[in-house]
This record gives C-alpha cells, sequence and structure tokens, in this order.
C-alpha cells in the first residue's frame, strides 16, 4: 500500500525536476508591492508644502497681493481683526446660528426618525412627508423663509435646522428600521418588553447609523451657514467675507475661509470624539 | 431543578405548518417528558426548524394549525450565538433576566475583580426561583454563576467580539441557562464551530443538563451528534415523525461500541442515507 503511493508520487513530479529531486534552494525572493509603512504625520506633508509654495510666491513677488495675499499678512489681518473685535464679533455670531440650527435639527430630526422608526403609524405619518419635503432643496426655501420670517436670525437657523433634521432623519431611520431581524429574534425569545426591546437593542444597534447622520448633518449645517451669511447677512463671518469682496481684501476673505475650515475641522473631530466613546464596542472589530 | 419523567414538558399535537401551499409538518404529535434530551433529525426541509421554532413561539404569520403546549420558562441557542455586540458578555447574559437591564450601579463592581477563572467554578446552578422580581444585583450575580458554570468566569467584561466562535456560543449556553429553562431549544448550536470545538460543546452541554435537568429539543443534522447526546431520537420525515428511537447506551458513549453503530445504522436508514462501505464516517445528508 505504502509502496503505491510513494511510486504515484515519483511518477508525478514535475517535469523540471531532477530525477534526484535535489533542486538549488536558497532564501524566498519577493519583490514587496504594497505601499509598507506609512511615513509618521505624513498628512501634514501635503499642506506643508503648499504653505511653502504660497510664502515663497509672496515673498518673489510673483502672487500679486490684490490676488492672493501673503501668509503674513493674513495673519497680521487676523491679529488687527480680533483686536479691534470685529473677528471675536462675528464668529460668535456665526457659531450662535450654526448652534442653535444645529441642535434644533438635531432634535427635531432625531425625535421624528424615532416617531417613524418605532411605529408603523408614525411612519405612515412622517415618513411620507419628510420623502416629499426631502426633493426640495434646503437652499431653495430661502425665498419663502424670507417672505415668512423676514432676514433676521430666526429665518438663518430654521433653514439650517430644516437641512440638520432632514440628515438627522434619513440616516437615524434607515439605521432604525434595518436592525438586524436575528437581534429582534432574540428579543422575543428571552421575553423582553417593547420598552426594553427599543432601549437595549433597537436604539444601539441603531447608534452606529446615527453617528453617521451627526457627521454629515454637522458638515452640511456648515454649508448652509455660509450661503446665509455671504447672500442675506448683516453681520457674521460671512459677511465679513462679502464686505471684504467688494473692497478687494484678499486678506480678510482668506482670515474668513480659515476658520471656516477651523469650524468644519473641529466640529467633525468633535463628533468623532464622540463617537469613539459611545461607540466603544466597536473598536475591537477595527482590530 | 428536579425533573419529574412523568410529567410531559412540551408537547405538539396535531401540528400543520406550510409555506406558500408547500405543508412542511403534516398533523405532527410529540411529547417530550420533564427532563429528557431529545435529538431531532431530518434532512434538509424535513421541518426541523419549523417544529422548533413553534415550539419556540416563533411562527408569527405562518399558516397552520394544531396545539402546542411549553412551561413558562423556555430557553432557545441559536445556530449563530446571536451575542448583542454592543453589550459586554455579562450584560448579554442576563438580557432576559427581569433586572438584567438596570443595573448601570453594579457594573463597576465587576470591572477589575480578579483574574480569569478565580470565580468559583462550577459552583452549582443559581437558585431555582422564577426568573421574575430579581434585583439587578441578583440578575448579575446569576449571570456570572452561568458564566462560571460554562467556563468563562473571568470574561464578564469583555465584549463579544474579543471572544472566540466557542467562547461565544459558551456565553449564549449561559444566556440560555441563566432563567433556569424546564425547556430548552436548540437549532443546530453546534453547526457553525469546527470539530474539535464541538466535540468540548458536547460534553458541556451534558454536564450541563445533567445539572439542570430540563427538557430539551435539540435540532442537528449530525447522526452521531444526536447518538452521543440525546436520551432519545426523532427523525422527521415528510412532516411526520419518521422513526422515535430511545438511545439506552450506558455511560461515555463511544463510537467504538457495537450498539453505538447499530443505532447510526439505524438513524441512517430512516435518513435515507446509504453508506458506501462501512468505514466512511461522515454521516451527514446533504
Amino acid at each position: 500500500m505504502t509502496l503505491t503511493i510513494q511510486a504515484t508520487t515519483t511518477g508525478a513530479a514535475p517535469p523540471g525536476a531532477t530525477a534526484t529531486g535535489a533542486t538549488a534552494i536558497g532564501p524566498p525572493r519577493r519583490r514587496r508591492l504594497g505601499l509598507g509603512r506609512p511615513i509618521p504625520y505624513g498628512r501634514v506633508l501635503g499642506p506643508l508644502l503648499l504653505l511653502a509654495v504660497w510664502s515663497a510666491g509672496s515673498a518673489s513677488g510673483a502672487l500679486d497681493p490684490r490676488i492672493l495675499s501673503a501668509p503674513w499678512t493674513v495673519l497680521r489681518t487676523a491679529g488687527a481683526l480680533t483686536a479691534d473685535g470685529r473677528l471675536p464679533d462675528s464668529l460668535l455670531t456665526s457659531l450662535q446660528r450654526a448652534a442653535l440650527g444645529f441642535s434644533a435639527g438635531l432634535v427635531i430630526g432625531t425625535t421624528l426618525a424615532l416617531v417613524a422608526g418605532l411605529s408603523r403609524l408614525g411612519e405612515a405619518v412622517v415618513d411620507g412627508l419628510v420623502q416629499v419635503q426631502r426633493s426640495v432643496p434646503v437652499l431653495g426655501l430661502i425665498p419663502l423663509m424670507i417672505l415668512w420670517l423676514g432676514i433676521g436670525e430666526a429665518f438663518k437657523v430654521v433653514i439650517i435646522a430644516i437641512g440638520v433634521s432632514i440628515t438627522m432623519y434619513i440616516q437615524t431611520y434607515a439605521a432604525l428600521t434595518g436592525i438586524d431581524s436575528r437581534y429582534v429574534e432574540l428579543a422575543e425569545v428571552v421575553g423582553l418588553s417593547r420598552w426594553r426591546f427599543v432601549r437595549q437593542v433597537v436604539i444601539p444597534g441603531a447608534l452606529p447609523g446615527f453617528f453617521v447622520g451627526l457627521r454629515l448633518a454637522v458638515t452640511g449645517s456648515w454649508l448652509v451657514l455660509i450661503v446665509l451669511e455671504q447672500i442675506n447677512a448683516t453681520s457674521g463671518i460671512g459677511y465679513l467675507m462679502f464686505q471684504a469682496q467688494n473692497y478687494a481684501q484678499t486678506d480678510v476673505i482668506l482670515v474668513g475661509l480659515v476658520v471656516y475650515a477651523l469650524f468644519g475641522f473641529g466640529s467633525d473631530a468633535g463628533v468623532r470624539l464622540i463617537e469613539r466613546r459611545v461607540l466603544s464596542w466597536r473598536r475591537t472589530l477595527a482590530g | 431543578m428536579a425533573a419529574d419523567p412523568g410529567r410531559v414538558s412540551a408537547r405538539a399535537s396535531a401540528l400543520i405548518r406550510g409555506f406558500g401551499g408547500r405543508t412542511v409538518l403534516d398533523g405532527l404529535d410529540l411529547e417530550i417528558p420533564d427532563g429528557q434530551f431529545v435529538a431531532l433529525l431530518g434532512r434538509s426541509g424535513s421541518g426541523k426548524s419549523t417544529l422548533l421554532r413553534a415550539f419556540a413561539g416563533l411562527d408569527f404569520g405562518v399558516a397552520g394549525s394544531g396545539e402546542v403546549a411549553v412551561p413558562d420558562r423556555v430557553s432557545v441557542v441559536f445556530q449563530d450565538s446571536r451575542l448583542l455586540p454592543w453589550r459586554r458578555v455579562l450584560d448579554n447574559v442576563v438580557l432576559g433576566l427581569a433586572g438584567g437591564g438596570t443595573a448601570r450601579l453594579a457594573r463597576r463592581s465587576t470591572a477589575r475583580l480578579g483574574g480569569r477563572g478565580t470565580a468559583g467554578r462550577g459552583t452549582g446552578g443559581p437558585g431555582g426561583r422564577s426568573a421574575g422580581g430579581l434585583t439587578a444585583r441578583d440578575a448579575r450575580e446569576r449571570g456570572r454563576a452561568a458564566l462560571a458554570e460554562v467556563g468563562l468566569a473571568g470574561r464578564e467584561r469583555a465584549w463579544p467580539a474579543e471572544l472566540s466562535g466557542g467562547e461565544q456560543q459558551r456565553v449564549s449556553l449561559a444566556r440560555s441557562l441563566v432563567t433556569e429553562p424546564r425547556l430548552l431549544l436548540a437549532d443546530e448550536p453546534f453547526g457553525a464551530l469546527d470539530a474539535l470545538t464541538r466535540i468540548r460543546m458536547h460534553g458541556l452541554l451534558r454536564r450541563l443538563c445533567e445539572r439542570h435537568r430540563p427538557a430539551v429539543l435539540l435540532v442537528t443534522h449530525d447522526v452521531d451528534e444526536a447518538i452521543v447526546l440525546a436520551d432519545r431520537v426523532v427523525v422527521l420525515d415528510a412532516g411526520r415523525i419518521g422513526l422515535d428511537l430511545t438511545v439506552d447506551l450506558p455511560g461515555r458513549r463511544s463510537p467504538a461500541d457495537p450498539h453505538y453503530l447499530e443505532y447510526r445504522g439505524l438513524l441512517l436508514d430512516a435518513l435515507g442515507v446509504r453508506e458506501p462501505g462501512a468505514k466512511e464516517s461522515e454521516g451527514v445528508p446533504a
């Protein structure tokens, strides 16, 4: 029996192998095709390079300051605007609008999603309505809202709130209704009450989707804010930039852009931080 | 805790279930006495899972007739461990206990007490009281005891994703036993585990059942699993019971035992499997 197996193996040897089976051997030779280890803090390299090119261009006079002010001019302008109080004032106004609109939208959107996601009646009433509302771009509501509310703060807050609430609604509702049916079955089997089922299975299960909505909504609220402040405002960062455009002050415009960028980056980082805390059970999955 | 073999723990009578015009269970009668371990075999589509789901009360909206009677405390073990990934192991175990959801205060106390396996292992089952009226602290105490029973003391604070497949299934066993069920329904609970883990799980399940004495209905497609574990093997065929076999093997059941092979042959016959030669060891119908 054993002999037969050996004979077969030898007979089936590849034609390249010598009769004795002694081919030349050595360490494995492989060309590495993957990208290798990432550079530490590599992500700042690009922005730093851009800053260097910008500085060089401004210093050599290749960049017309009317087109693009030098980095140091922007810094100096930021200092001056802070000193005379215009920047802090505008910043506060803008932050207030965004925060008010965002929190109102967050509460409304999440509440609607809970109503629609947790009961069939709520779904029938709310979901159709929101789906219709969703097909109207938020910025398209500006004329109507101005007619209704004037061009004061209320109108801006309402527009931001509508945008945020729709984003929050869509993501949260999808997460609530998309809960794994296996977990529903489990809850039935262990005899959870409806309330405990919602609290311990549905809501924790929907949190990842809720956070996706939160991140989209934060970004979206800044976008809406910028548009509102640049066309219909008498205060705020956007208004500051709009005025600067009239006087061709590129340095002020750049200060505004940097502030917006910091807003956007900061709030996204904040949401991600909260998400990591709340969804700590997921970290183990990511490794 | 004590099983009374004279009493019936679960009963299905004249059970008819169908899906889309196809009859899956066709007037089936089955009685499971208290404390008996019944394995349910059958080919794919023979209605094993349908019967189990009928006992579990999980057949909402399924057409059919007949009666099902089960005790007040029924637990189900699924093929997947079905742990909620956002609850720590102990919180998963106590999910079905009355005090299991509101134990915010007690949570901290388990955190850094004792390393692995220091808690009393197998110190007997939790008290056989009803699951109602438990305080959060009692619930967690029972959960911890159940985890110790399945050999997972010390892993109370782990996330389900940090456990291996076998450990996850052990947690799910602990979750099903912590309520002291009178009837345990298991739907191919070891089907997704590797062969070595499965053998270990068989031993664990036998020990747990000897201690808690629930009536068990185990759905499986593995003939050997059925013979090793069960007091009685029922083969489903075309929606009815094709064979009802009491397994009378003493002590540790070994595949080398000639009686074991006799049972095996009988069951494979009932399942309509013909083995090519007597040596073939895989008796799993497709």
